[in-house]
């Protein structure tokens, strides 16, 4: 019993215990109730980084719930075990980080709305719910945990309840996400029916030289509802509704994390650690790049013709999946090489990115919302002069997201269209076309925000204190992320990359259980 | 070696375009015909919109400019794509769904003939 | 009730006749005591906390309908509610947490416990399901009837 075990189930008790206990805190104060949510999410950053810290010193960990050792009196798993290598340590310590950041906004954000005794549970079970994806090793579990996540963002999204846009994208998101999460659970009953098991690495050990027909179909169904709860083209429409209906804030989350915790990441973990080179990776790889070609173009090429800022944002973030799954797949269709690695690295950096400049971006458009009431594009005209402050945000996220050195995008895009393009030079010029349409449609927000202020951008003013802080940090790790893109990559993307690929060392983790 | 870049040598990179820049229009104007440094030719002009130009019954929109016609070429040029896509972008919810339905039955037909 | 005579808008305020009043009140004891029955012995029968939270529920929203909203609005407070659904969830965090020296969930009471750990199939047995069971119970409970005082509450639509 060491310490790390005493503090890695705190990553879900934590945000659970913040979550029940704030409608108590609720009847006492508002001030104290939300204090005491920031105390819980930034003790939630502080126990994932020394979770990641851990991870990094001392590789994979396993943790077992309710007992020492996964294994009982049987010789296989029957316990829900939890598995944590440099992968999923990366995306809890950028889920956490974003998550505070977030929180931290919305406490002015938040300020002239009612329901927030529901707010913020929500949001910390939006949070707990991601954690919970990240870190477990079970497939049930983290169904249970998508579930949690999902709900917990539809209700979010129609958390504005007094306008038509929130109530519609709400009840869209809800229903199609709802048939999305019943195709992944179709997908995990049918792998639990073949292989009698749900822990993720010991279905990987008994699939290895058993590949059925029943687990292809699981994996198509797993493949359907994850790439829709990511967002790619052609199921990317909820993604536009409800990006922008929620508050500034939840977009934050949404866009910055839930797409990726809730799809990328465990779409890369059911591909790589449990089917792995079980299946034909060539075909399934170039499946995955057939949709990221199409999603970078076509989410890309959306944001330009959009009038509204954060619907702007939001088909941006659809495009921005598509670089991510572009890596996926270049790192499946070209398993265990060393083009493979390097994608695969490439987009669990820009995963991380991503988190970064989109929830940036969205905090700034909440910015702007909450001083002139308006989202409409046309209407911010000069917003520079009256909110300086948050428009050179604006340019660093904004650069840093079309890939403009030395910001931390053009790493992480570098490496994807170094890759690709070895790979394959079509997808290579593909990946260019894209991010063309991505510098076309932020270079009209730029523009707009430098013209000339008219009368309405004329009133407006820099936020307070408590939004300005989240958004100052994330342009501070924006451009200091940018600063050391080599280490960064060398130390943390690849060995992530090579983890995730590693499938014999997730099955090893599991058998050398046991506290 | 995969991946290498520094942010050092795009700051070698800008202060060297700078100076070839520095030089180019130092050049220019000792070739030139002379630059006019007043009036209408030092006016900033984006995408075909006069700030100060005053249209008759558009007065409301006068006085400012937006970057709503940046890009217009871009958008022009491949207007046909646009339209096509925002015609996909209907909103209804059966869309989404029969969206959903296709892309499971593409992936698990790939997956069953060549997975 | 379309079609039949025009709607006010405001049927749930007001009770529904003696009829049915005295039906809900002959009723509403059994339907609790049936409930509590579930979430006790979630741990030995089929059911359990969500089963029986949902059927005290359905005790409290009877109560609702049959008696209307101004009466049970004197007994239900919402902000009450919430806080006992926040309360059985904290319960149910602490009881994971009891065996947390050995493993998040260790289910220390079954173990070694002082109480809850008699013979299988004995109501004072399986370790801390019962008390889990207790406080999803109480959570479903207080989250159901809060949501059906909210739904008629706050309903803003007409017939």
């Amino acid at each position: 019993m060491s310490t790390i075990h005493t503090v890695l189930p705190l990553i879900v008790v934590l945000p659970l215990l913040g979550a029940f206990s704030s409608p108590i805190l609720d009847l006492i104060s508002r001030k104290l109730k939300e204090a005491w949510i920031l105390a819980i999410s930034a003790g939630t950053l502080g126990v994932t980084g020394y979770v990641f810290y851990y991870v990094f010193k001392n590789g994979p960990l396993l943790y077992t719930m309710g007992a020492t050792n996964p294994f009982g009196h049987a010789n296989f798993p029957i316990r829900i075990v939890w598995e944590i290598d440099m992968f999923n340590a990366l995306m809890a310590l950028t889920v956490a980080f974003v998550s505070l950041m977030a929180i931290i906004y919305s406490v002015e954000y938040m300020k002239r709305d009612t329901g927030l005794e529901k707010y913020y549970p929500l949001i910390l079970i939006l949070e707990l719910g991601m954690l919970g994806i990240v870190v477990t090793g079970d497939l049930f579990n983290f169904y249970v945990f998508l579930e949690i996540m999902s709900i917990a963002s539809y209700a979010l999204v129609a958390f504005r309840n007094d306008t038509w846009e929130g109530i519609e994208a709400g009840v869209k998101y809800m229903m199609v996400g709802a048939l999305a999460s019943s195709f992944i659970l179709l997908g995990i009953a049918l792998l639990y029916g073949q292989y009698g098991t749900l822990t993720m690495a010991y279905i990987a050990y008994k699939m290895a030289g058993h590949m059925t027909t029943t687990a292809k179909v699981a994996l198509a169904l797993l493949m359907a509802g994850l790439l829709f709860k990511s967002g790619s083209v052609p199921v990317h429409m909820w993604l536009a509704d409800a990006h922008p209906a929620a508050p500034s804030s939840v977009s934050a989350m949404l866009s910055g994390l839930v797409i990726k915790a809730g799809g990328i990441y465990i779409l890369a973990r059911i591909l790589f650690s449990i089917y792995g080179p079980s299946i034909n990776v060539r075909t399934v790889g170039w499946i995955v790049i057939i949709f990221a070609c199409l999603t970078l173009i076509v989410g890309n090429a959306m944001a330009v013709v959009q009038t509204d800022m954060k619907r702007l944002l939001a088909y941006s973030s659809v495009g921005q999946m598509g670089y991510i799954l572009l890596g996926v797949g270049i790192g499946l269709a070209a398993y265990g090489s060393n083009v493979g690695n390097l994608a695969l690295a490439g987009a669990i950096y820009h995963t991380v990115n991503h988190a970064l400049m989109k929830a940036l971006l969205f905090l700034i458009a909440g910015a702007v919302i909450h001083a002139l009431g308006t989202r409409n594009l046309n209407d911010l005209s000069g917003i520079a002069k009256t909110m300086p402050v948050t428009s050179f945000a604006f340019i660093i996220g904004a650069a840093a997201i079309i890939g403009m050195p030395p910001l931390n995008g053009f790493a992480s895009k570098w490496i994807l269209y170094e890759s690709s393009a070895l790979f394959n030079p079509v997808i290579g010029a593909i990946a260019i076309i894209g991010t063309a349409f991505c510098t076309a449609a932020y270079v009209r927000v730029i523009y707009t925000f430098f013209g000339r202020p008219n009368s309405l951008t004329m009133k407006a003013k820099d936020p307070g204190k408590s939004m300005l802080i989240p958004i100052i940090i994330l342009t501070v790790a924006i451009i200091v992320m940018g600063l050391f893109p080599w280490t960064i990559n060398k130390d943390f993307m690849l060995p992530a990359a090579k983890a995730l690929v590693n499938q014999m060392g997730y099955i090893h983790t599991l058998f050398a259980g046991g506290v | 070696m995969f991946g290498y870049w520094d942010a050092l040598y795009f700051i070698f990179i800008f202060i060297v375009s700078f100076l070839l820049a520095l030089a180019l229009d130092k050049w220019a104007k000792k070739s030139g015909m002379g630059t006019k440094e007043k009036g209408e030719a030092t006016k900033v002009f984006i995408s075909g919109e006069d700030p100060e130009k005053e249209i008759k019954g558009f007065e409301h929109l006068e006085g400012y400019y937006t970057g709503r016609n940046v890009m217009w070429g871009l958008t022009y040029g491949l207007k046909r794509v646009f339209v096509v896509l925002q015609r996909e972008h209907t909103g209804l919810l059966t869309d989404y769904v029969s969206y959903l339905v296709i892309t499971t039955a593409f992936i698990m037909a790939v997956l069953l003939i060549w997975g | 009730m379309r079609g039949q005579r025009p709607s006010t808008g405001r049927e749930m305020e007001v009770d529904m006749g003696l009829i049915v009043k005295t039906m809900a009140r002959v009723t509403i004891p059994f339907i609790g005591i049936f409930g509590a029955y579930i979430v006790m012995h979630g741990h030995l029968t089929p059911g359990g906390g969500f089963q029986g939270g949902s059927t005290l529920a359905g005790a409290g929203i009877l109560f609702l309908v049959a008696f209307g909203l101004k009466e049970a609005e004197k007994k239900v407070n919402k902000k009450v509610y919430s806080a006992l659904e926040g309360v059985g969830g904290l319960v149910f965090l602490g009881a994971a947490l009891l065996g947390f020296s050995v493993a998040f969930f260790y289910n220390t009471l079954w173990h070694n416990g002082p109480f809850f750990n008699g013979k299988p199939g004995t109501l004072l047995s399986a370790g801390f399901l019962p008390i889990m069971n207790l406080a999803v119970g109480l959570k479903v409970f207080s989250g159901f009837v809060a949501v059906a005082v909210s739904i008629a509450a706050f309903r803003r639509w007409r017939g």
